[in-house]
């Protein structure tokens, strides 16, 4: 792989789900595709396909797979696709956006403060929510809280995982804006999972279709879009509303 | 109407345990009259101005025996819920965050730790260090490590799937750390429960143990040593066993109420 220029490349890659004795079955077929460094890759597909055993899988959580998965950064970051199940319960808000720089830088508390109101501020939260638990906060506000988690540690490498499909068209506006604006500023790279090909064509530069377990079309955003190849795509496009014509 | 219910549980219980462990904290700083003298004059004497609740079989006042015993009981019964509980949840932690060989070896011996009965345990001990406090708490305390361990490890499996213990790990925390500081925390609403029965139990376990003469040993009262003593009496002065015996049964009762209340409490 070409290290200066790709931050993550997946060679053949093939995953497996369930233990090793009781029903493991196979999930991913022999996938290959790389990111550049800057660059956001829109990943699409029908709910079962494997997006997001995809991105566990670069991030080290799914263990079981075969093939090469190289990242060239430290510590890649993610945007969970559940809001209910990626907040500690048992932790307030502000602590839970304290730890990573508990755990990886050596901040004085009062900086600590201040980097995560500031965060909070960021993902268009009031400063004063890191006093809430999370049951304290609606699906939408966890979800920024989630993303605020992941960008306090400002990784080169973001995986979203649906971010914003359990917020409203504000907020979702909103996000993908900052997103974007993280992309310009610090380079960051994304890997953006969504159902909603309309964001994709929003965000995203290249996009990988994936149906059951296999990528079946990758390319430029607008070459995809207009020509679709694979069935799935056709489907995905019309299920948008977005038929080929129909935005051209 | 049933969380009605459950609200008085933990009402009665509350006030049951506080009156209890008022009078016993009281006892920590005076009692009537001193729990060890003996006095031939006052063998066996009925209820009194002087004697609120009689005197024993050697004079020795029976209120005063039953605020210092309670007090010995209580102690032996925190201690060894606190012995008992912390190794149980360490190693049920560990088993259920690792799984894997470290799983299969821990839970093979608790589960031959489980298999080994309690008063068997307790008399291994006593023929090896003798009886006394500590012993029982030893023994005790490992008897309980089972049942903690259990319950530590399947809360623990059900949350390190979860995506807030992934988000942990990428937030760069250490096992040590997911696992003591970011999961058992979200245990505590089982665990409560259960310390607080294990506790009772451990106070069974005490009274027993000093009844049949191998946990806490004389002059110093316990409920249990109070009951072995009181037996031979218990028609020439039933208050020598009632005292006793009503405290252990009122302290079981509140606790038992408490802890149905709390978990009552948690489930909301
Ligand atoms: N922990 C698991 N154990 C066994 N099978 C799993 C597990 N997680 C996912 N699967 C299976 O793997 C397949 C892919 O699941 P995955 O969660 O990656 O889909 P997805 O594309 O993210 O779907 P969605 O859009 O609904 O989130 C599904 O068939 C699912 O049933
Ligand atoms: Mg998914």
């Amino acid at each position: 792989m070409n290290e200066a220029e790709n931050i993550l490349s997946v060679q053949n890659v093939n995953v497996f789900h369930g233990s090793k004795t009781a029903k493991r079955r196979q999930v991913l077929f022999d996938m290959s595709f790389s990111l550049k460094r800057g660059e956001i890759l829109g990943v699409v597909g029908e709910s079962g396909s494997g997006k997001t055993t995809l991105v566990k899988t670069i991030l080290g959580i799914n263990n079981d797979y075969k093939g090469l998965i190289t990242v060239g950064c430290e510590r890649p970051q993610m945007v969970f696709q559940d809001p209910y199940s990626s907040l500690n319960p048992s932790r307030k808000i502000g602590w839970l956006l304290e730890e990573p720089l508990k755990n990886n830088n050596c901040y004085a508390k009062v900086k600590r403060r201040k980097m995560v109101a500031h965060m909070l501020e960021r993902v268009g939260l009031n400063a004063d929510y890191a006093m809430r638990y999370p049951y304290q906060l609606s699906g939408g506000e966890r979800q920024r809280v989630s993303i605020a988690a992941a960008l306090i540690q400002t990784p080169r490498l973001l995986i979203a995982d649906e971010p914003v499909s359990s917020l409203d068209p504000k907020t979702e506006k909103q996000i993908l804006e900052l997103l974007k604006k993280l992309h310009r500023e610090m380079g960051l790279s994304i890997i953006f999972i969504s159902h909603d090909l309309r964001i994709i064509r929003q965000l995203c530069e290249r996009v990988l279709v994936i149906s059951q377990g296999v990528i079946s079309e990758a390319g430029r955003v607008e070459d995809i879009f207009a020509q679709p190849q694979a069935k799935i795509t056709k489907r995905l496009l019309k299920a948008a509303g977005m038929e080929m014509g129909a935005n051209a | 109407m049933i969380r009605r219910e459950k609200d008085i549980n933990l009402i009665i219980g509350g006030v049951i345990c506080a009156v209890l462990l008022s009078v016993m904290a009281i006892g920590l700083f005076v009692t009537p009259h001193d729990p060890n003298t003996m006095n031939a004059a006052t063998r066996f004497a009925g209820a009194s101005g002087t004697h609120l609740l009689g005197c024993d079989n050697f004079g020795r006042d029976t209120l005063s025996r039953v605020m210092v015993g309670s007090q010995t009981t209580l102690m032996v019964a925190v201690l060894t819920v606190f012995f008992g509980a912390t190794l149980g949840i360490v190693m049920g932690a560990l088993t259920g965050y690792f799984g894997g060989v470290v799983d299969e070896v821990l839970m093979r011996i608790n589960d031959a730790l489980f298999a080994f009965p309690v008063i068997l345990m307790v008399l291994v001990f006593v023929s090896v260090i003798g009886s006394g406090r500590s012993t029982i708490i030893i023994a005790i305390g490992i008897a309980f490590v089972p049942s903690f361990a259990r319950i530590v490890r399947s809360e623990v499996v059900k949350q390190r799937e979860l995506d807030y213990v992934i988000a942990a790990r990428l937030s760069g925390a250490g096992d040590g750390r997911i696992i003591f500081v970011h999961i058992l925390p979200n245990t505590l609403s089982t665990l409560l429960p259960a310390l607080i029965i294990g506790f009772n139990n451990a106070i069974l376990a005490e009274t027993g143990m000093s009844y049949l003469g191998i946990g806490v040993q004389p002059p110093d009262p316990s409920l249990g040593r109070m009951l072995a003593e009181a037996q031979t009496y218990l028609f020439r002065a039933p208050l020598m066993t009632l005292v006793p015996g009503l405290t252990l049964i009122l302290l079981i009762l509140g606790f038992s109420l408490l802890s149905d209340g709390v978990t009552n409490l948690t489930k909301r």
